[in-house]
């Protein structure tokens, strides 16, 4: 894959995931059976660690209901798959962007070369005064015209 | 020039703004503000930013046709005391490659190769910089043979315009090199 698919798919994993990861949040919120009987108010101290217990979302065992069904059975991964896939993610995205910036740094590299190239090739060929001078033209230019292709072929045109 | 300025301002940013931001809410590791912050990145930030300022400085003074201006202040950087890093060797180099040219334009043949030496001294090995620099020797060697025509001098000529080729040629197979090695990992895809 080259390095913008490589990017572009890790966008793609993020993007699918994080939505993916919010509606996990947000279906137990409207699903969840209230924890105490209607009308009783909750106890704060049981409130907060079952919060705390499941930050993004997920069936908190609550006594006299049925305990949620495994996540395989609904389809659903479970919180730590999806934290998981986004960490694998999130490292490929910025496997990516590295990749991405140090092939940009390398064509500028590559360019800034060819040009010196150019130019000493230039000289050199307007110093020919014999055959062996010519050879010696002969074989830069063949560097040069292979050095072009190559940072062509890679990196497009130089600015 | 322009590319390497820019190099000089990626580093500046590199070592200063977010060696700052990582920090979060501190100041630590700024170099306006923590004296005892990193005393290395500090002199290379002062170092690249100074060097900066004096190419900025010989790019106005050649624009406005001063080149005596513009050798100047390119001499009082290649003149600063200058932490051992790569980063600076290159921009060092690249500055005695400058001086080079400018001192070549003026006629002064072996103040340009001079500087060529200086340049060499810093960079190794297959770089753009070296590359550059032994283009820059073959354009003096060039220079040389010509002079050496005018003057009559046909062997000191005839052996002038060898050494030329010879460090033009060495020119090109140092980029080709350099360009080998930047776009090698283009099969890694």
């Amino acid at each position: 894959m080259t390095t913008h698919g490589r990017l572009g798919a890790a966008l793609l994993t993020v993007l699918l995931t994080f939505p993916l990861t919010m509606c996990g949040a947000a279906a137990p919120a409207e699903k969840a059976p209230p924890a105490t009987p209607a009308g009783a108010p909750a106890p704060p101290a049981e409130a907060g660690p079952a919060q705390s217990a499941y930050p993004q979302g997920g069936y908190p065992a609550q006594p006299g209901y049925a305990a949620p069904p495994p996540s395989a059975a609904t389809g659903a991964p479970d919180q730590g798959d999806l934290a998981q896939r986004r960490a694998a993610a999130r490292a490929e995205l910025q496997r990516a962007q590295s990749d991405l910036e140090a092939a940009a740094t390398d064509c500028a590299a590559a360019c800034r070369a060819l040009s010196s190239m150019e130019r000493a090739t230039q000289h050199l060929c307007t110093l020919v005064a014999d055959p062996d001078d010519q050879k010696r033209c002969d074989d830069a230019q063949h560097r040069l015209a292979s050095a072009r292709e190559r940072v062509r072929s890679s990196c497009g045109s130089c600015p | 020039m322009k590319t390497w300025l820019g190099l000089l301002l990626v580093l500046s940013l590199a070592f200063g703004d977010i060696a700052c931001r990582n920090e979060g809410a501190t100041t630590a590791g700024c170099p306006s503000s923590e004296p005892s912050g990193t005393p290395v990145d500090t002199t290379i930030m002062a170092f690249l930013s100074a060097a900066r300022a004096l190419h900025h400085e010989a790019d106005l003074r050649e624009k406005s046709g001063d080149p005596a201006g513009a050798i100047a202040a390119l001499e009082r950087l290649v003149a600063m005391p200058a932490p051992a890093v790569a980063e600076v060797d290159e921009v060092l180099a690249d500055t005695h490659a400058r001086l080079a040219e400018l001192r070549l334009a003026r006629g002064d043949l072996d103040g340009a190769d001079r500087e060529v030496q200086g340049g060499l001294q810093r960079v190794a090995g297959p770089t753009y910089f070296r590359g550059h620099l032994l283009e820059v020797q073959g354009l003096i060697e060039e220079a040389r043979a010509t002079a050496y025509v005018d003057a009559g001098k046909r062997e000191e000529a005839t052996a002038a315009k060898a050494r030329a080729i010879s460090l033009l040629e060495e020119a090109v197979r140092v980029q080709e090199q350099v360009i080998d090695r930047a776009l090698a990992d283009g099969g890694r895809e």
